[in-house]
């Protein structure tokens, strides 16, 4: 049985007639309706073709997606419930370059309106925070506090009549600050933030051109956001990498930033072995009111495939829809020939 | 008379002016007309006006408000206001052109030419400078500027003849008499110093009445509708007449009878309008539902989030301004742009129907027009259509086709006139048969009111009767020609011989007596006779009794069912001997009634009845009354589309029964219900009987139709026979309602409407028809007179009456299947969408946060899938059009895929479903976030706009699916509105930094999306797994079920359908003459049975006297009686130039 495509047929079609067309014949078609055109009627015949078409174009990229699946490497531990501040790692086989590094994050509210793109866009490029208040910031500005501010215990952070925070905004204020260093058998494993974003998006940030980030004018009356160990300018300023990434918006409560890259000067993978990861959990967003906040840690080691991680999803949802649309088209053709051949088809039907 | 205060009537001074104030105080209005609806001031007010008497423009204007309140609106604040300026800048430049096309019509209407009396002298000027008070000249078959009063003219006592038909719709000439004291004034000489005043009514709209008074030299003359010409009317055999303004433009009664047509809404924009209340209660009961999800989501998770914990206190954390948020976020649930594309759609389908070249007519030079695009799809659902008669289904046109005389049979029926010369080669014989033949050519020749003109040497007839007309031509033609009438005489040339023939007696033809005769005396001291002619019973009554007439009387009904078998009007005729001594005696009794004033008519009767008795059968004559082109076979089309085709006619009803035998509207074997009583009892009683026996009729599958007039109508209506009237109406195949008035016209369209509510579809040609073509559904005119506003009252203008069957099965169908789609895929594509931002709403805490970008958002209808449902609309052809008019059953068919509550719910599960599919595969595929091989992670753009892109693609193949025609513009604009998504996303992510703020989100998300390989592999896969189950569970219903149209598809694909309409025409054609011929052989068997010229009962002898074709459409009550004209014409005496 051959296989036929209409779209196919229609695009030869309509490339061999419009050579042939003058305009006045096109425009004179146009006005009386008279536009050629393949008329779609799904027909068995069709039918049949399209579901063993895609059920088979569908198997193959399962297939293709299978492949891909078994190259990807993938090491997730779940650190925020280990107290003894490390976590040793059996890395049983040789994992080649690039090795990616990612911390993740369950049960945020990173997602909600008032937390997506809450920052001040103008503070990150110009570094000017003189028109941060809006909707998003304003609870966060120390102006007014008592008064304005709808966040409790405001005012305690609030010293020295500094008035802005640097950065502003809900997002900024909560940044993850955790810490983490791999080591193998008692030597750090070197890994670079190189790559982590391009170096185009990085130069629009805002960068002061004083050596000593704290002594630029736009940070003198700042204050660090709640929770923070660090001033911002004695973390690089506007273009610390971290703060960078993550402010990129999430669209879910659970979700992964990129944390470090493998520094392949000096690894090319990371071999068999024990590894020990070192980390500091810091991170507590809701602990200013002591009550049981139920985000996870985890901390991601990561080889990827041609497809980025493991997409076993589609994988799965290509098998199954093409051995569907298989499935179909069998019971199509055996209707055709048990049951069709016994009954008068319309098609063939010469005194219609 | 002197001018009094407060006077509402119209004075008038015609003639030269004594007194400029005089003058200068009476203003009138000009006879310039404007059916504009703007001007340059006027525009945007009166626009902006109309467009927000629309809910759905309210409504968007209510939300572009809404998003001004800052920090309400999740897609920012002019998302929806610029989206919606742009469709209405849209609408206003429709707007615009039509108003340009409206003002281009009323110049031209206004420039018409006319000539003006101005010193003495005729110049000719243009429409728009008459003025009242004007005296103005009309030449012979033009049209009259104004209201004008009737002067003089050039035929003898100040005769005109007129034609009415915009008017009135009766193509019959009107007679129009001049007084007597301004008839004489024939030169323009006289007419410069004749100075009168007029005292008339106002202007009003009623054509048959008017009132007035003419002051001449202090003589006071009354003169009313009969010297009155209307603007509109055309002057007919009547080489000019002098005219005196008396209303003008809009003040004229045509211009005020013609209004504007009222603004009618289809069926589908009556559906379209509740689906969007419907969606508006479900936008807001999601609204309601979402805010509810926010507050439960924040009392279980602020005390947890510090950083969020002001949602508690702030004002603008509230319930209601969360209801606020997501009714913004959800108001492209109702598409912005649906109003808009369905106009677009509709305008350029309109254009189809003008540019159709099967709807052209080479004769007139003249196309279909759609006036209105609004009802376009109205012609899809058509089930009654109600039809004119005169002019509309008939030429008026009557030619002489057969004749019967003793037991000859003459003329054939495929030559267009009678052309048999066998008649004259049994008259040179010389025998008795002679004898009757050249009887019956003389009467042809003499029994009339036809006057004769010759004019550049030709002979020319001018009758108020079509019938006598075709008569006397007839005669002509085999050697009898009458060419001179005097008041006492006639001259005809018999066989080259002129013979003056004169007339004694003329009794008038009445709708009651059926027949007309005249007393004639064959040249100087010669013999007296009567000649007769009229319906076969009742000169049949009237014979001699005896074995020879008898067996006349058996070979004429004979010929005469052979006639009624082709639908001719027939006439009979009779002679009679008279002597010198019964004329005497008869004579003075019938002076005596005709100057009786105490019941004249009945001793008028009485003394006619004396005279017509004991008469020879001579003859009978068959004229056909030639039909519009195709009309049989465009009646018998529809009929088998399942359209109940009604005639509604003011002729009457031996007429109309004739015609609807030769339009196919009855056949022969098609039983006749015939509703002819004068009193609400008697029609009650009627009509119940018709009803219990059209159930009979019904259950033995019989046709049959109702045969109703204007008198039994109006009872018909009323109380409790209307019930019945509309239970037997709508279950009769066709209808023929005869003498009607154009109110009742619309009465009986109202009727149907709302009894059997479905679409009435009215054909008419002229004003008369204007009641019943805006009271239908859908009202199509005839066109005829170019400009004139009479015909602006139709939606839909066609040139010959066939072409009614290609604007509903090809046009009506096409734009019904068309229209539908357009709106069920609009409503599915904005559902398929923005129904996602709810799934989104539980995975972002209902915050409001929306999953795409702000404009995209705005931008999915005016850009990314504007073209799908235009090329929907456009260039889908659901059949072939060859098909569709090869078998019109299929019209049928379509009316079931109707825009039903099942069809629109079933596109909105569809809808729901694809966004359930689209949102949570593409949720489930960038769950994991890293689908780069250079391990970046996806944020929420990435998400989104891969949503987006999955969704347009989805519902551009969806537009495929739903096609019945692949097209190349289908085809490009389904995949190019994909490209077009691609392209913008490139170009809007090179937009920031390098244009102040705008597309900061959007920076690089091109090259962020189309980097991935998971995005093409699931580009590929979701929109296809998303819609290959449509395709699938539609194909499963056509292999197992396929409807109407798809057999028709599949037959069509195999064989060669027809090229061109004509021949199609030509093979329907082909088949109703063999089924006529199969008829006559059928009918021929039983001639040699002896028939009986008694019926056993009233009712079938009624049944019986119909389906013979008498017809005589004769003025019976017109300004100039019958026996008037032929006492007072002299058609020797010369004419006056007038110049």
């Amino acid at each position: 049985m051959v296989v036929t495509f209409h779209k196919d047929v229609i695009f030869n079609d309509e490339l061999e007639e419009n050579e042939k067309f003058s305009w006045d014949e096109f425009v004179h078609k146009l006005k009386q309706q008279q536009l050629e055109g393949q008329v779609p009627v799904v027909s068995k015949r069709y039918a049949i073709s399209i579901t063993v078409f895609f059920a088979l174009l569908f198997l193959g990229i399962s297939q293709l997606l299978a492949s891909a699946n078994e190259k990807v490497i993938l090491i997730r531990h779940r650190y925020d419930n280990v107290a003894e501040g490390y976590i040793d790692i059996n890395i049983t086989r040789f994992i080649p370059s690039p090795v990616y590094f990612y911390y993740e994050l369950h049960d945020t509210f990173m997602m909600h309106r008032s937390l997506n793109q809450a920052y001040c866009k103008k503070q990150l490029i110009t570094g000017e925070s003189n028109e941060c208040d809006s909707f998003k910031n304003q609870n966060y500005s120390c102006e007014n506090a008592v008064s304005r501010s709808f966040i409790p215990k405001m005012a305690m952070f609030c010293v020295d009549n500094q008035k802005y925070y640097a950065p502003v905004g809900g997002a900024a204020s909560i940044m993850f600050n955790d810490s983490f260093s791999l080591t193998f058998n008692g030597s750090p494993i070197a890994w670079t933030e190189e790559g982590v974003i391009a170096d185009k998006l990085r130069h629009m940030f805002f960068e002061p051109n004083e050596t000593n980030l704290c002594d630029a004018e736009q940070f003198r009356e700042t204050l660090k956001p709640i929770g923070w160990k660090h001033e911002l300018c004695e973390m690089g300023g506007y273009r610390n990498i971290s703060l960078i990434k993550w402010l990129e918006s999430a669209t879910n409560k659970n979700f992964k930033k990129f944390y470090r890259i493998l520094n392949t000067t000096k690894h090319n993978g990371l071999y068999q072995g024990v590894h020990r990861l070192y980390f500091d959990n810091e991170y507590k967003p809701g602990s200013l009111i002591k009550s049981t906040y139920p985000m996870k840690k985890f901390f991601w080691i990561l080889h990827p495939s041609w497809v980025g991680t493991d997409q076993k999803f589609l994988e799965v949802m290509y098998l199954i829809v093409g051995t569907g649309l298989l499935a179909l088209s069998c019971g199509l053709i055996g209707f055709q020939i048990f049951i069709m051949s016994r009954r008068k088809t319309y098609e063939d039907d010469d005194d219609y | 008379m002197p001018t009094e205060a407060r006077d509402n009537n119209r004075h008038i001074h015609l003639g030269k002016v004594r007194d400029p104030h005089h003058q200068h105080a009476q203003r009138f209005c000009s006879n310039r007309i404007s059916t504009c609806k703007y001007n340059g001031f006027s525009f945007l007010p009166r626009f902006l006006y109309e467009q927000f008497r629309r809910y759905n423009n309210i409504f968007f204007l209510a939300i572009a408000l809404l998003q001004q309140i800052p920090d309400v609106s999740p897609t920012g604040r002019y998302t929806t206001a610029v989206p919606f300026l742009i469709i209405l800048s849209v609408s206003a430049l429709k707007e615009i052109f039509e108003d340009v096309k409206r003002r281009r019509s009323d110049n031209k209407v206004n420039a018409f030419s006319v000539e003006i009396l101005v010193d003495g002298h005729w110049i000719e000027k243009q429409w728009k400078d008459v003025s009242v008070g004007d005296f103005i000249r009309i030449d012979n078959d033009s049209l009259f500027p104004a209201d004008l009063l009737l002067l003089a003219s050039s035929e003898q006592q100040g005769m005109a003849y007129i034609e009415t038909s915009n008017l009135d719709g009766e193509t019959n000439l009107k007679i129009k008499q001049a007084l007597d004291i301004t008839s004489t004034m024939t030169s323009p000489e006289k007419l410069s110093q004749f100075e009168s005043e007029i005292t008339c009514e106002p202007p009003s709209r009623h054509v048959n009445e008017f009132n007035g008074n003419i002051e001449i030299n202090g003589v006071a003359r009354h003169f009313g509708i009969d010297q009155l010409l209307l603007r509109g009317a055309r002057l007919k055999n009547t080489a000019w007449i002098f005219g005196a303004v008396i209303y003008t433009g809009h003040d004229s009664k045509l211009l005020m009878n013609s209004k504007r047509a009222p603004l009618k809404s289809g069926t589908i924009d009556v559906q379209t309008n509740y689906r969007i209340i419907f969606l508006f209660f479900v936008l807001v009961a999601l609204a309601l539902i979402s805010a509810t999800g926010s507050e439960i989501w924040r009392g279980n998770n602020i005390p947890q989030a510090w950083y969020l914990s002001f949602l508690e206190h702030d004002p603008k954390g509230s319930f209601l301004w969360g209801v606020l948020t997501f009714f913004i976020l959800y108001n492209n649930l109702i598409p912005i742009s649906l109003q808009v594309t369905l106009e677009v759609v509709r305008f350029f389908q309109a254009i189809y129907i003008n540019n159709d070249i099967e709807m052209y007519d080479v004769n007139s030079d003249s196309c279909a027009i759609a006036r209105t695009s609004n009802l376009n799809e109205e012609l899809g659902q058509v089930k009654f259509i109600m039809s004119d008669k005169t002019g509309t289904l008939t030429r008026n046109v009557m030619k002489f086709k057969r004749l019967s005389i003793g037991s000859r049979n003459y003329g054939n029926n495929e030559d267009d006139e009678f052309a048999d010369a066998s008649l004259i080669e049994d008259y040179r014989q010389g025998d008795e048969h002679s004898t009757s033949i050249l009887e019956v050519l003389k009467m042809m020749a003499v029994c009339h009111t036809v006057v004769p003109e010759n004019k550049d040497g030709q002979l020319i007839y001018q009758s108020s009767s079509p019938d006598e007309a075709a008569l006397v031509r007839g005669a002509a033609s085999q050697s009898v020609s009458f060419h001179t009438r005097q008041p006492q005489k006639v001259i005809c040339n018999v066989f080259g011989e002129d013979e003056t023939i004169e007339i004694l007696d003329v009794i008038d033809f009445t709708s009651d007596r059926k027949r007309m005769s005249v007393i004639v005396r064959d040249g100087a001291g010669g013999d007296i006779k009567l000649y007769t002619k009229g319906a076969d019973t009742v000169i049949f009554e009237r014979l001699e009794h005896g074995k020879e007439q008898e067996e006349a009387v058996e070979y004429c009904t004979e010929h005469l069912e052979d006639y009624a078998s082709f639908g001719y009007r027939t006439l009979c005729f009779s002679m009679r001997h008279l002597t010198e001594q019964e004329y005497s005696q008869w004579a003075p009794e019938y002076k005596k009634a005709i100057l009786a004033i105490d019941n004249r008519a009945k001793l008028l009767a009485d003394a006619a009845e004396k005279l017509e008795r004991n008469m020879i059968l001579v003859g009978a004559t068959a004229i056909e009354d030639k039909l519009q082109e195709w009309v049989p076979e465009t009646i018998q089309a529809l009929m088998a589309a399942d359209i109940r085709v009604w005639m509604l006619t003011g002729d009457k009803r031996e007429t109309a029964i004739n015609i609807a035998h030769s339009c196919a509207l009855c056949h022969t074997n098609t039983e006749l219900l015939i509703v002819d009583k004068t009193t609400y009892e008697e029609t009650y009683q009627k009509l119940e009987q018709f009803v219990a026996r059209a159930i009979e009729l019904e259950k033995q599958e019989k046709g049959f139709a109702m045969v109703i007039d204007g008198k039994s109508l109006l009872h018909a209506l009323t109380g409790e026979a209307r019930k019945h009237f509309g239970d037997l109406a709508l279950r009769c195949h066709a209808v023929v309602c005869c003498r009607m008035s154009p109110m009742q016209k619309a009465e009986v369209v109202e009727m149907v409407r709302k009894l059997a509510k479905h679409v009435v579809l009215a054909i008419g040609d002229g004003a008369n028809d204007v009641a019943m073509i805006q009271a239908a559904n859908v009202g199509v005119g005839i066109s005829g007179e170019e400009g004139l506003q009479a015909a602006s009252a139709s939606d839909y203008a066609i040139p010959r009456f066939h072409f009614l069957r290609r604007l509903l099965l090809v046009h009506g169908a096409w734009n019904h299947d068309r229209s539908v789609k357009v709106i069920l895929y609009s409503f599915y594509k904005n559902i398929c969408l923005y129904i996602i931002e709810l799934w989104f709403a539980m995975f972002s805490a209902w915050s409001g946060q929306t999953i795409f970008e702000r404009w995209t958002i705005g931008m999915f209808n005016v850009i990314f899938t504007a073209w799908p449902p235009v090329v929907l609309g456009l260039f889908d052809h659901p059949v072939p059009a060859e098909q569709i008019m090869k078998y019109p059953a299929l019209y049928a068919s379509f009316q079931n895929r109707a825009f039903s509550i099942g069809n629109f719910s079933l596109w909105i599960g569809l809808a729901i479903v694809h966004s359930l599919s689209l949102f949570f595969l593409t949720y489930a595929t960038m769950e994991h976030q890293v689908v780069w091989d250079n391990g970046l992670t996806g944020g929420w753009l990435m998400l989104g706009n891969c949503a987006y892109t999955f969704v347009v693609a989805t519902v551009c193949f969806k537009a495929l699916l739903e096609c019945d025609s692949w097209t190349w513009p289908v085809v490009v604009a389904c995949i190019g509105s994909i490209g077009l998504w691609i392209v913008f996303v490139i170009v809007y992510s090179l937009v920031f930094p390098h244009i102040g703020g705008i597309g900061a989100d959007m920076a690089g998300m091109a090259a962020i999306m189309m980097s991935s390989y998971t995005f093409w592999l699931a580009l590929l896969f979701i929109p296809l797994a998303t819609l290959l189950w449509d395709l699938v569970i539609k194909s499963l219903f056509t292999i197992a079920m396929p409807t109407p149209r798809e057999l028709a598809v599949m037959y069509n694909k195999r064989t060669t359908s027809f090229n061109g309409f004509e021949r199609l025409a030509s093979y329907s054609s082909n088949v109703l003459e063999n089924m006529r011929l199969l008829t006559s052989s059928l009918r021929g068997s039983t001639t040699g049975s002896t028939r009986s010229r008694t019926a056993s009962e009233a009712s079938l002898a009624l049944a019986e006297q119909t389906r013979y074709g008498f017809a005589f459409s004769q003025d019976e009550s017109s300004a100039v009686a019958q026996t008037e004209l032929i006492r007072n014409v002299d058609s020797t005496r010369e004419k006056p130039t007038g110049r």
